[in-house]
């Protein structure tokens, strides 16, 4: 062992060379010294080879990284429509704790407010420092937010965002890469106290520790101490093998005094905090520190006390054996073992140590998932990623992917999915778990960013995602395409123009006939535009479309959806299309914000594992509509709230904030929809089955009461499309779609484009009114 | 030989002088990013290189933007009772009527984004700038000057498409902002330059004028 020390690289091996010796006397020497510098020889050849492993190891270590996909982070401002209960809600998804705030990651309630004392977080645009932040909240918003310790208010503030997922090869390491810096000092020491404690003097192997273990381990009969130096081990964790030769002994140790030649003791201290094995989650081997701290305490490592500290330290002689969730008992007694050795080695005073003896592993009850709770969502992050990456890139190059992710607003939707299908099944006497569902929520307005994705009632399994997958007949959903299409020609259309809900019969080519019946089985005669669409009918939609021409209708639909063409048959106008919630959420997106879409995201920057950014995916716009006549379809399919087909939304919530939607409903009852918008979001929503039987509810039934219960807790903004220009408000007879006054029974608010109001009074306001013509008409501009 | 060269010369120059107009700030066809006035910002910033423009000695009428007002003959008053719908998607769309200054409306929080963006797009950090307008869009999406920003911010990058669809869809959110109004006006019109379309330009900087001489009154 001795000589192994005096070759620790080749190039200084060459300059033991002895000088060469005259002599036959020389040769009783010469034989054994030979024999000396052949084995010094041999050993040297013996080392090349391992010290060019060894320095590539250490050197061109590329830790494999798996990509972090993180939540939207949570911004705070004065006038954020935020409760207490909501910003709880999110600290606790952040791993926030109770407390008194003088360490990060611990928040109170007081006073009335809430006093957070954040992690910090650097942001691609922008490093958030870690402060304690006062938020106080009033009439559902936060009115007041500063800074504790400089007594100033914020102007805007982020939490950091939280961990959804991790992309991770199938089998593989996790880590969470920390600089020695950022390691605390009283780790560090523990650390050393326990496992080298002469980790700064020795040159990669401890002489005497080894001694001191081979006697302790010789007195017990079996092994009971480890004489292996901080180097031994990261070199062991390198080569990680349940070898237990001779041989492997061997070459860790030459290993180890070649990574002390080379290397200072910092670098080799830092790579083992990031190394070493400390746990096992499925498939997932949990490496480092700073993995460690969140795998069994979903804490950072800057929030860590001495009996975590102990422990952590404690797992490293056996993360399996030691298991604290699995063996919280052996856990616990050697953790107060490695408590003794700090105090012991004076690293820790003893009444810090019997404080700490006393308390709970503080283990959390279950590991946090590699697997993301979220995993419909993170489908969604994978495809939109995979235009741009490789899957290995994902898995190995630890880049950090931020998300648009609301996860407040992920909770709500899994909540009213699951929940409302249940009960619908109870109501309805069905088996339990008959019932299938999806919803997508993304914002109105700012950008077509996705907020969630809800693709199975079992939302944390990552089964068939059916918000992404599944093509389903869209029904009624259409129509709105269908009016737009209308509404565009607003010299032929306004909402107030009257169509033919009486039988309807279309001769196709081979010869068939195919006439469109409503819902309830009637015609209705003459009915406004505006009123189809409310009550739903198909008869009138469908020669409506009819005169408009299938071309048309194909034309705005794949503008609405794009790259989808569906085949121009008259069944197309009732909705014999097939799309996924995904893409009727990209169709609506472009009604709900006024006629401008964007391509519905999910990403919102990819950044390097250092912290550059790689990647934006920034907002972009494209029209598809004229804002004027989308305006007018918001107006129609609000009433359809109010009075059409979704008039139970009245009852859930509350009306003083408009909301806009549409149902459908396809053959024998087997899909539900319903796609409805605020202010602020735009959620879809399907109910139907897997095996595609008919499910007994309409949109009405079946999606619409799951939209309701998602919508009461996040209708915060109602409707708030700007009018274009020229738009102008009348009231308007439904009989005879001309204009009302507060003589006529059934009246409804109408907006219409300036040139192209109705010209004429209906009989009911006739008696008392004068035609009103272009000068005659009061309009205040 | 020489006579279709100058005839075309000509023509140049005075489909330049018809673009040019009265409009003494510029001296080319279109407007380059830089004459377009920057809306005032709601900062303290001793050096704003940014010319103001002045303020409107009258308050600019409101156009066509129509409180819910039945037709007079029969003058009933707007039934908000039965008919709570009208009036709430049309009282959103009534225009700030007091509001004569194109100052963003905006909180705090998104007055410091905005400057920040300012501030980002002045050092020609053009990707970072649009950054903090798409974080300040997502507190006030219907703020049509954060959509103004970002309309400038994509055609100083050359991203004549999107410039030109932002700056329409801020005028979308304008309220009857004239001046606001104009500026987008002359941001499509730069962007139309651009990508070669003279004529459409030149229809967007005459929307731009027609309604700079309205807002001056």
């Amino acid at each position: 062992m001795p000589a192994s020390r005096s070759s620790p690289n080749p190039r200084h091996a060459a300059r033991l060379r002895p000088s060469r010796q005259r002599g036959w006397l020389w040769l009783l020497f010469l034989v054994p010294l030979l024999g000396v510098l052949a084995g010094l020889g041999a050993l040297v050849l013996y080392s090349i080879p391992l010290d060019q492993q060894i320095r590539a190891e250490f050197e061109g270590r590329r830790w494999a990284l798996p990509a972090r996909v993180f939540a939207r982070p949570l911004e705070l401002y004065v006038g954020l429509p935020l409760t207490q209960a909501a910003l709880e809600r999110e600290l606790g998804l952040l791993h926030y704790r109770r407390g008194d705030t003088q360490a990060t990651g611990e928040f109170r309630v007081q006073d009335g407010g809430v006093i957070i004392h954040t992690r910090g977080f650097p942001f691609a645009d922008g490093h958030e420092p870690a402060r304690r932040v006062r938020v106080h909240f009033e009439g559902g918003r936060i009115s007041r937010l500063g800074d504790v310790s400089s007594g100033e208010s914020l102007g805007i503030m982020r939490l950091e965002p939280s961990l959804i997922a991790n992309i991770y090869p199938a089998h593989g390491e996790d880590r969470v890469l920390v600089r020695l810096e950022d390691v605390p000092q009283s780790l560090i020491d523990a650390l050393l106290a326990t496992e080298d404690r002469k980790f700064y003097e020795h040159l990669g192997i401890d002489f005497i520790a080894v001694f001191r273990a081979a006697v302790a381990n010789l007195q017990a009969g079996r092994t009971v101490q480890g004489g292996s130096t901080i180097t031994q081990q990261l070199v062991k964790n390198y080569f990680l093998t349940r070898e237990r030769s001779l041989r492997r002994k061997f070459n860790e140790a030459i290993m180890a005094l070649l990574l002390e030649r080379h290397y200072s003791k910092a670098d080799i201290l830092e790579a083992y905090l990031n190394e070493v094995y400390l746990g096992q989650d499925g498939s997932r081997a949990i490496h480092g520190f700073g993995l460690a701290a969140q795998f069994y305490f979903q804490r950072h490592l800057s929030e860590l006390s001495a009996e975590h500290m102990a422990l952590l330290v404690a797992v490293i002689r056996g993360p399996s054996y030691y298991d604290p969730r699995r063996h919280p008992q052996r856990a616990l007694e050697r953790r107060n073992r490695v408590l003794d050795m700090m105090v012991a080695q004076g690293v820790l005073d003893s009444a810090s140590a019997s404080q700490a003896r006393a308390r709970p592993l503080g283990v959390t009850e279950k590991a946090p998932s590699g697997i993301t709770p979220f995993p419909a969502f993170v489908q969604l992050v994978r495809e939109q990623l995979r235009r741009d990456y490789a899957e290995e890139v994902l898995q190995s190059e630890g880049l950090l992917i931020f998300t648009t992710l609301d996860p407040l607003v992920q909770l709500y939707a899994e909540e009213a999915l699951s929940n409302r299908l249940r009960q619908l099944e109870t109501a309805r006497r069905l088996e339990e778990g008959t019932l299938q569902g999806a919803v997508v929520v993304t914002t109105t307005d700012s950008g077509g960013e996705v907020l969630a994705v809800v693709g199975d009632r079992q939302v944390r399994y990552a089964g068939f995602n059916r918000a992404l997958n599944a093509q389903r007949p869209i029904g009624s959903l259409i129509k709105p395409v269908v009016f737009l299409a209308a509404l565009e020609r607003p010299q032929e259309y306004t909402l107030a123009t009257l169509l033919d809900d009486d039988p309807l019969e279309v001769r196709m080519p081979h010869g068939a006939t195919w006439a469109p019946r409503n819902y309830d089985r009637q015609f209705h005669g003459q009915v406004t535009l505006m009123d189809a669409l409310v009550r739903s009918y198909n008869v009138s939609t469908a020669r409506l479309g009819l005169s408009l021409g299938l071309e048309q209708v194909v034309t705005q639909f794949e503008r609405m959806v794009p790259g989808k063409w569906p085949a121009p048959y008259p069944s197309l106008l009732l909705g014999a299309v097939e799309l996924t919630p995904f893409e009727v959420a990209q169709m609506y997106q472009g009604i709900a914000a006024g006629g401008y879409s964007a391509p519905l995201r999910a990403i919102r920057e990819v950044l390097s594992t250092e912290g550059a950014l790689l990647q934006r995916y920034p907002l972009s716009l494209r029209q598809v509509a004229d804002p004027a006549a989308v305006y007018l379809l918001t107006a129609a399919l609000h009433e359809v709230t109010r009075r059409g087909t979704a008039a139970s939304l009245q009852n859930v919530l509350p009306r003083d904030k408009a909301v806009a939607g549409k149902t459908g409903t396809t053959d024998e009852l087997r899909d539900t929809w319903f796609a409805g918008y605020s202010g602020e979001h735009l959620a879809v929503v399907w109910v139907g089955r897997d095996d595609n039987q008919s499910t007994g509810l309409t949109g009405a039934s079946g999606a619409l009461p799951v939209w309701g219960d998602l919508m009461k807790p996040l209708l915060r903004r109602g409707l708030e499309q700007p009018p274009p220009q020229g738009i102008e408000w009348y009231l308007i007879d439904q009989q005879t779609g001309l204009l009302a006054n507060d003589d006529c029974e059934q009246t409804t608010w109408m907006p219409f484009v300036q040139a192209f109001i109705p010209s004429d009074w209906a009989p009911c306001a006739r008696p008392a009114s004068p035609p009103p013509d272009a000068n005659d008409t009061p309009i205040i501009f | 030989m020489l006579k279709p060269v100058l005839i075309t010369l000509l023509a140049l120059s005075l489909s330049a002088c018809g673009l040019l107009g009265k409009d003494s700030r510029s001296t080319r066809p279109a407007p380059s990013a830089q004459e377009i006035p920057p809306a005032p910002v709601a900062t303290s910033r001793p050096s704003a290189p940014v010319p103001t423009p002045a303020p409107s000695p009258t308050p600019p009428e409101v156009v066509a933007f129509t409180p819910p007002e039945p037709p007079r003959p029969a003058e009933p008053p707007p039934r908000v009772e039965t008919h709570p719908r009208a009036p709430a998607l049309a009282r959103s769309s009534t225009p700030p009527l007091a509001q004569n200054t194109s100052a963003p409306q905006g909180s705090p929080a998104v007055v410091a984004l905005l400057q920040d963006a300012e501030q980002l797009l002045e050092r020609g950090q053009t990707e970072q700038s649009a950054a903090r307008l798409e974080r300040a869009l997502r507190i006030e999406p219907n703020n049509a000057l954060l959509w103004q920003r970002l309309a400038l911010v994509r055609l100083e990058q050359g991203q004549l498409t999107q410039a030109e669809t932002l700056a329409l869809r801020a005028n979308e959110f304008a309220r009857g902002d004239r001046r606001l109004m104009a500026r987008s006006w002359r941001i499509i019109a730069q962007a139309r330059s651009q990508r070669g379309d003279e004529q459409g330009a030149h229809e967007a900087l005459q929307r731009a004028r027609e309604l700079d001489g309205a807002a001056l009154g």
